[in-house]
C-alpha cells in the first residue's frame, strides 16, 4: 500500500519564491499547498489539515509573527506544526519569541534546496 | 527659541520628575551594553523627547561614541539647536535629514546629507550604506520608525527597518531604533522587536 504523502502549506506573497519552493517540495514527495498571504492561509488551514505550515515572514497585510500568533488562538488549528522560509535576520528578542510561538525551525533565504528539504524532514 | 523649546520640553518632564528617571533608566538599560548593540525603544509622545536626548547624551557625551542621526521628525537646523542647547556634542552626530527636502539642499553642511522626502527609503538605505563604508560612526539613531510608518506602508517601513539593522550588524555598528507607543500602526514596532536585541519602553 502506497503511502500518503505529508501535506505542507507554504506561504508567500512572491510568485516565483511559491513556484521554486513547491517544485523543491514536490520532488521531495511532499503534497504542497499554496497561500499568498496570512488571511488565505488562515482559511485554508480550517479546511485542510496539513502536517506543516511553512511561512515567510515579510507579507503585506498580516506579517509572518503575526499569522504565526493568530493560527496559535484558533482552537482548531492551533497545534499546527510552524517553521519559517524568510530573509529575515531575528535578533535575540526575536529567538525568544520564535519559541514563544512553537517555530520549530527557520530557514533563511536565499536557501538550499538540499538544506530546505533536510530541514523540512527533520521536522516531519 | 529653540532652547526655550528645548528648556520647555525637559522642563516639563522634569516637572514631573520623570527627566531624572528617563536619565537613570537610559544609563542603566545602556550602560550594560556591548559597543554593538541593538535596541527599539518604545516611548509616550510626552517622553519621547526627553528619552531622545537622554540617549545621544548618554551615547556621545558619556560614552563619548559618534553616531549618525536619521531625522525624520525634525528639520537639521532645528534638531541641531536643540541638541547643542542640550550640551550634545553635536561634532560627534553625521546627520541625514529626511524631511527638508529640497529647501535643505541650498545649503552646504559637513555634517548632513538631505534626502528629497521621508518616503525615499532607497535613498535611505544607500546614504546609509555610503556612512557605514566610510567608518564615520559607532551608532545609527533611527527617529523614527513611528515616522517612517506614516510616509511609508508597513511592509515597506519594516522590511527597510530590517535592512538597516543587518547592515549596521555587518559592520559592527550599533542601533537604536526609537518609536512611539501609539501611532499609525503599532504592528510595526512588534515586527521591529524580532530582529533587536532588546526592546527599552519608557511609558
Amino acid at each position: 500500500m502506497q503511502k500518503m504523502a505529508k501535506k505542507i502549506l507554504f506561504v508567500d506573497d512572491e510568485e516565483d519564491i511559491r513556484v521554486l519552493v513547491k517544485r523543491v517540495l514536490e520532488n521531495a514527495g511532499y503534497e504542497v499547498l499554496l497561500a499568498t498571504n496570512g488571511r488565505e492561509a488562515l482559511d485554508l488551514l480550517k479546511k485542510e489539515s496539513v502536517d506543516l505550515a511553512l511561512l515567510d515572514f515579510f507579507m503585506p497585510g498580516m506579517s509572518g509573527r503575526e499569522l504565526a500568533g493568530s493560527i496559535r488562538k484558533e482552537p482548531e488549528i492551533k497545534d499546527t506544526k510552524l517553521a519559517f522560509l524568510t530573509v529575515a535576520e531575528f535578533g535575540v528578542i526575536g529567538k525568544e519569541e520564535l519559541k514563544k510561538l512553537g517555530i520549530l525551525d527557520y530557514i533563511q533565504k536565499p536557501f538550499d534546496n538540499e538544506n530546505l528539504r533536510k530541514r523540512i524532514k527533520k521536522i516531519i | 527659541m529653540e532652547k526655550k523649546y528645548a528648556e520647555q520640553l525637559l522642563r516639563g518632564s522634569e516637572e514631573k520628575g520623570l527627566k531624572d528617571s528617563i536619565k537613570n533608566k537610559i544609563e542603566r538599560e545602556f550602560g550594560e551594553k556591548p559597543k554593538d548593540f541593538m535596541v527599539a525603544v518604545v516611548t509616550s509622545a510626552e517622553n519621547y523627547f526627553p528619552t531622545d536626548i537622554a540617549i545621544l547624551n548618554y551615547l556621545v557625551n558619556t560614552r563619548e561614541m559618534k553616531g549618525v542621526y536619521v531625522a525624520m521628525n525634525k528639520p537639521y537646523p532645528t534638531l541641531v539647536k536643540i541638541l547643542q542647547n542640550s550640551n550634545i556634542d553635536t561634532d560627534k552626530l553625521f546627520f541625514i535629514d529626511a524631511i527638508s527636502g529640497n529647501l535643505g539642499q541650498d545649503e552646504e553642511i559637513s555634517n548632513c546629507v538631505f534626502l528629497s522626502n521621508p518616503a525615499a527609503i532607497s535613498e535611505l538605505g544607500m546614504t546609509v550604506l555610503n556612512l557605514c563604508d566610510e567608518k564615520k560612526a559607532d551608532f545609527l539613531l533611527l527617529d523614527s520608525l513611528s515616522t517612517l510608518v506614516i510616509y511609508n506602508d508597513r511592509l515597506d517601513s519594516v522590511k527597510f527597518t530590517h535592512y538597516l539593522i543587518t547592515q549596521l550588524r555587518k559592520y559592527g555598528l550599533a542601533g537604536v531604533i526609537m518609536s512611539l507607543d501609539k501611532y499609525k500602526d503599532p504592528e510595526a514596532i512588534k515586527d521591529i522587536s524580532m530582529f533587536v536585541d532588546n526592546v527599552i519602553h519608557l511609558k
